[in-house]
């Protein structure tokens, strides 16, 4: 009855996790230092002392060449000798010893996106052996080996910093709702210093899971705007779960946590994927408090900032009050709003009129000064995972195994776990209406937390906007308030770009590219498009039960009367 | 003190933990019976009400068994879904309530195990065309229980029921049903307003298909179709349980929206000699039910549009739902379902989309409201 | 004998006619118009006291015995005096109007009379047409034009095509009667707006989204007649804004 979705499942949509910085150092640590060593003792004697080979145009030197040319065509991206990669330089034919130092490199990507092929690229430097050769080829080694330790060692000495988009954020960024921020601050888990620092500390913390190498930041990393920029997360030993990341930014300013809001506070939130045998693998709370206190500095730091020892609540209030310190505003839209009429650009201005009127997006992402978060935080049915999930069995399962009595971790796992993921607020409320209604999600810096909706599945802003236009997908369970929306391809490519605007400072360039990475994919690749359904041109035209219909409003400059400006503010 | 009579509730909450005790290890037969019994107790509660997933013939019987089974024992109690006021327009026109109106026929063919049949309501087309009428037959055609259809006055009034008897036959009629008698009225008359006003038929139907003009006349059975009634009823022995199926109310709600039968009170005379009597009725697209003497009165919802309540008239007994928000097609619509017991009361499942359904037993309304209330609406109403 | 006779009585019955009449004839006169007799003061410096007839503006002429008759420049000055001092008793008012206004028999049943629509202020001179005198005449005109409007809002409430809706959907179909509209609420936070609206806002949204026409300027006199009418059916209803 439950399945776990193996990494199999996600391997044609999921883009490989990138490898953990303090692993990738390590590995190249390894093998520098085991290349140093075979260099130092085997290339020598591989070639022996008094080897000769001829000039540059021997044989085997040809034959060399010939394979570099040959190789670097196999792969598209090749880093070549000198561009700045630890490439083996060798002499040695296939099946030397050196091709396993290659192939392992062969599978290290450098960055999440492109794989970076490095081939066999061989040299064709080839020089005699001689006494002063060797001599001068050890000072190389030495050399090289010093210029290697050094880097590695600062690798891992930054892999360990989170870096400084980790760092709690300034409150005076423009757009900041102060007002809202006071109420969400709870009265018994105020902010200070020393604890937001010891919840910094927790949140990277890898010994607070099952096989100390799982932290909060590996699905919420800060480089990827709090997210793991993946359709659905990997946990431990690889596991891969059925939700998406929610990002960490401005999580403090829901009415609840997670997408099918099961958990009522940060604190609560904080508390479930470490116990969640698939996320962090801890057994226990008792067990993930020995793991913290067995870590030096943490018992201390907690009888100071909570007057206690180590204790389950306190890291989860910790954790949360770091949290709370990941604001992000101040972006164009916000400058735009307090004033400055060329903080965005028409599109994005035709884009935010199409938002409020056309397009329907302001009811449920409502924005507005004291609380600009683009969410009026209640749950609907917009038909994502209707498409997977045929509801009425699964239903009926639900309400069965939910009837026998649950605890909140119990429908942790059938979320995160269970085929039974899709129904969503439905777990928690059991009520028939709630049945695959999920939490609207705030709308800020979206090019940089993608894949989006409950389940990750669609990757780009144009997807969302696909589904959208044609009116979600039938089921009936579907909210009334999804209906075919008429919006033309400007108005999308408009739409877009307002959300553009919503992209915090921090995240300006990483936007960037996301952005014209899924505006190109957006010109030829749009598998959620269905123009006939959007246009309310599918119509019934005879017996027959199934597809999205409705009316379409007449056609409108939506900035003449524009619904941006309608009402107050 | 333990109460020497446990209550209905009490009761059930029993049987599931002791069925549930054994949930973990179940064979698959074993599990479908774990969840029908626990369906059953939730519907007890009157906190969830079955729907497509639910089972519903063990849920009846779980329902039944706290009641009262005096009259018709021994006949079998059966449940039959309506849908009804689908005010449909020409498909060029207008796609939104034709959307709603198979939404609800999806709901009703999910409907498992299937009702014995359905009813409609009454108010198939919007202005009574012919297109919009056909359009309306072929959107019922799929439903896949055999259908009983009910005239209303959006049908009628264009040409006087031509197209209406073409398609559907005669408007008022009569049928057994495992012991229980049906009759379905034409209850929307209305004395000629439009001769003298020298109106066109498309001016009478639009004066008609107003709300709130008051220039149409007040709804009524009229006295040709009293005498149909009793006539029809002669031969029925007053112990049979009795459902009408009317499209207004047979009662008087609210005389400027029509929300009212000018001959209510004959009309309630004739069916007073019987114990028990339901009326099922249309036109007020709203949760609606009331109890006057002998009869229990049902207000069926619409799939196209909700009706406010009325500034006056509202029966008391009445639970109102919640302001529907505009923003949602479907919300305070919706369709529904009667179970009809074996004694022959019948209660009404409100099946409100996009909000949790609400049940309402005869109980509720024979007793004047003190037990089985139904859920009162969380939030502001009208 | 009947020469004489027949002259003498009918001189007799001449005078005693002619005499009647001048008795009678004012009686019936008085009889017929019911002129109200207003008690004239006693002159005090032995002059003639002329009165006004509302009965209570009089004024001496002082060199005037009585049975004297005035010049026209005198006539003329005295005339001038009364109504400098009836206008000092009724500020703002036309004597035309009360004249009317005291003589008309709807007198009392007359609405917003002038006389009720008197200024606060019972000093000081407030003279000519103040925003406040307006005559029932005035208010009949304005009432009629207000019904106009309301009914013209009534009249687009009730039709889809003046709505400029595309899908046969009218206002009255959920709002029969205008009700369910809830003016007195606005302004207030519109959840389907998600923002702070006033009520010819959420009118715009309603055509927008339910009815599917295209939205109206906030000028547009179809939105302002729309709101009119759904104004006009919450007469009496206390405001309450902000109101869910």
């Amino acid at each position: 009855m439950a399945t776990i979705r193996g990494s199999a499942d996600n391997a044609a949509s999921a883009l490989r996790p990138k490898p953990r910085l303090k692993n990738l150092a390590r590995r190249a640590a390894v093998f520098t230092v085991g290349f140093a060593l075979h260099l130092g003792l085997f290339w020598p004697a591989r070639n022996g002392l008094g080897t000769r080979t001829d000039a540059l145009d021997s044989a085997p030197t040809r034959r060399l060449v010939a394979n570099q040319r040959r190789n670097s065509k196999r792969c598209a991206n090749t880093v070549r000798p000198g561009a700045g990669a630890l490439v083996p330089v060798t002499s040695g034919g296939r099946g030397s010893p050196h091709d396993r130092y290659r192939l392992r490199m062969n599978r290290v990507r450098f960055s999440g996106r492109r794989k970076v092929c490095v081939t066999a690229a061989r040299t064709a430097r080839h020089e005699p052996i001689t006494g002063a050769n060797m001599i001068r080829g050890r000072i190389w080694i030495g050399l090289i080996l010093i210029v290697a330790a050094t880097g590695i060692s600062a690798l891992i000495a930054s892999a360990q910093e989170p870096g400084p988009l980790a760092d709690p954020k300034s409150q005076s960024q423009v757009g900041f709702p102060a007002e809202l921020y006071s109420w969400v601050i709870p009265a018994d888990n105020p902010q200070t210093p020393a604890k937001i620092a010891l919840g910094k500390q927790l949140f990277f913390e890898d010994g607070l899971s099952g096989d100390g190498k799982v932290s909060c930041d590996q699905c919420h990393g800060p480089a990827k705007g709090f997210t793991d920029q993946l359709p659905t997360s990997m946990g431990i030993h690889g596991q891969f779960g059925q939700r998406n990341a929610p990002t960490i930014l401005n999580a403090l300013f829901s009415t609840t946590q997670f997408w099918d809001g099961r958990a009522a506070t940060l604190e609560d939130q904080a508390k479930q994927p470490i116990l969640n045998p698939i996320e962090m693998g801890v057994k226990s709370p008792q067990e993930a408090v020995a793991k913290i206190k067995a870590i030096p500095g943490y018992s201390d730091q907690f009888l100071k900032v909570f007057g206690h020892d180590v204790n389950y609540d306190d890291m989860a209030r910790a954790i949360a009050s770091y949290e709370r310190t990941q604001i992000a505003f101040d972006t164009p839209f916000d400058h735009y709003m307090a004033g400055d009429q060329s903080a965005i650009g028409d599109d994005a201005k035709r884009g935010w009129s199409i938002f409020n009127g056309k397009g329907r997006c302001m009811s449920c992402h409502g924005w507005n000064p004291t609380q600009p978060l683009f969410s009026e935080f209640k749950f609907h049915n917009i038909g994502v995972s209707a498409h997977k999930s045929d509801f009425v069995p699964l239903a009926r399962k639900a309400l069965a195994l939910l009837a026998s009595g649950s605890t909140p971790l119990d429908i942790d796992k059938l979320a995160i776990q269970t085929d039974m993921s899709g129904l969503g607020r439905f777990l928690v409320t059991k009520q028939p209406h709630d049945i695959g209604s999920f939490r609207t999600m705030g709308l800020r810096n979206l090019l940089v937390t993608q894949p989006y909706f409950h389940d990750g599945s669609q990757p780009t802003l144009w997807d969302t906007l696909d589904h959208y236009n044609k009116g979600g997908v039938q089921n009936p369970y579907l909210d009334g308030g999804i209906v075919p929306l008429g919006l033309s391809e400007s108005e999308e490519d408009d739409l877009v770009a307002f959300l553009a605007t919503l992209t915090s400072p921090e995240y300006e360039a990483m936007a960037k590219e996301e952005y014209d990475a899924q505006f190109k994919r957006s010109r030829t690749d749009r598998p959620q498009r269905d123009t006939e359904a959007a246009m309310g041109l599918k119509g019934r035209n005879g017996p027959g039960l199934g597809g999205p219909f409705g009316d379409i409003g007449p056609d409108q400059d939506q900035m003449g009367e524009n619904p941006a400006l309608l009402g107050g503010d | 003190m333990a109460a020497r009579h446990k209550s209905v509730e009490t009761k059930f909450m029993e049987e599931r933990e002791e069925v549930l005790r054994g949930l973990r290890g179940l064979d698959r037969r074993s599990f479908l019976k774990v969840v029908a019994a626990t369906a059953g107790a939730v519907m007890a509660k009157g906190l969830i009400a079955p729907h497509s997933f639910q089972l519903v013939t063990i849920a009846n019987a779980a329902v039944e068994k706290g009641t009262s089974t005096n009259g018709m024992a021994g006949q079998p109690p059966f449940t039959f879904a309506y849908i009804s006021d689908t005010h449909l327009y020409e498909r060029t026109l207008n796609q939104r309530f034709i959307r709603g109106a198979l939404k609800a026929v999806e709901d009703v063919n999910a409907l498992d195990p299937q009702p014995d049949f359905v009813l409609f309501g009454g108010d198939l087309a919007q202005l009574g065309t012919a297109e919009e009428l056909e359009l309306g037959q072929q959107i019922l055609g799929e439903v896949k229980a055999p259908i009983k259809m009910m005239v209303g006055e959006h049908d009628w009034f264009l040409d006087m029921g031509d197209k209406w008897q073409e398609l559907f036959g005669p408007p008022n009629y009569s049928f057994e049903w495992k012991g229980v008698h049906v009759v379905v009225l034409m209850s929307v008359h209305e004395k000629d307003f439009w001769t003298a006003r020298k109106m066109t038929p498309q001016q009478r139907m639009g004066t008609v298909a107003g709300l709130d003009n008051g220039i149409q006349s007040r709804f009524e059975v009229g006295d040709e179709e009293r005498e149909w009634l009793k006539n029809d009823l002669a031969k029925v022995p007053t112990t049979t349980p009795i459902l009408v199926f009317s499209h207004s109310p047979l009662y008087k709600y609210y005389r400027n929206w029509n929300f009212w039968t000018d001959d209510a009170e004959q009309v309630q005379a004739i069916l007073r000699p019987y114990d028990k009597v339901t009326v099922i009725h249309g036109h007020t697209h709203q949760m609606l039910f009331n109890q006057i003497a002998n009869i229990s009165f049902y207000g069926m919802l619409s799939t196209a549009w909700p009706w406010p309540y009325a500034p006056q008239g509202l029966p008391a007994l009445t639970v109102q739902m919640n302001r529907a928000d505009p923003f949602d097609q479907f919300d305070a619509c919706g369709n529904g379902r009667m179970n009809v017991r074996a004694d022959g009361l019948v209660d009404k499942i409100y099946n409100l989309w996009d909000r949790n359904p609400v049940t309402v037993k005869a109980d509720y309304l024979r007793s004047r409201g003190k037990t089985y209330r139904p859920p009162a609406p969380q939030f502001a109403t009208y | 004998m009947s020469p004489k006779l027949n002259r003498n009585t009918l001189a007799a019955a001449a005078g005693i006619a002619i005499l009647g009449a001048i008795v009678i004839l004012p009686v019936a006169l008085r009889a017929q118009q019911q002129q109200p007799t207003h008690p004239v003061p006693a002159a005090k410096d032995g002059g003639t006291v002329v009165m006004l007839c509302d009965g209570k503006t009089s004024i001496e002429i002082k060199n005037l015995k009585p049975g004297q008759q005035a010049t026209e420049q005198q006539g003329r000055a005295v005339a001038n005096e009364l109504m400098a001092k009836w206008q000092q008793q009724h500020p703002g008012e036309h004597w035309e109007t009360a004249q009317a206004a005291a003589l008309s028999p709807e007198a009392n049943a007359s609405p917003t009379a002038p006389a009720k629509s008197k200024p606060a202020a019972a000093s000081g001179q407030q003279q000519g047409d103040t925003y406040a005198s307006f005559t029932s005449r005035d208010y009949k005109v304005w009432q009629t034009e207000t019904q106009k409007f309301v009914d013209e809002g009534k009249r687009v409430f009730h039709d889809s095509k003046a709505l400029g809706g595309t899908i046969g959907v009218s206002c009255d179909m959920c709002h029969p009667d205008g009700s369910n509209t809830h003016p007195e609420t606005y302004p207030k936070y519109q959840v389907q707006l998600q923002r702070v609206a006033l009520l010819r806002d959420m009118i715009d949204w309603c055509i927008e989204n339910p009815v599917k026409g295209p939205t109206l300027s906030p000028n547009d006199a179809k939105l302002r007649a729309l709101e009119a009418y759904i104004l006009a059916q919450r007469k009496g209803v206390p405001l309450d804004y902000g109101k869910h």
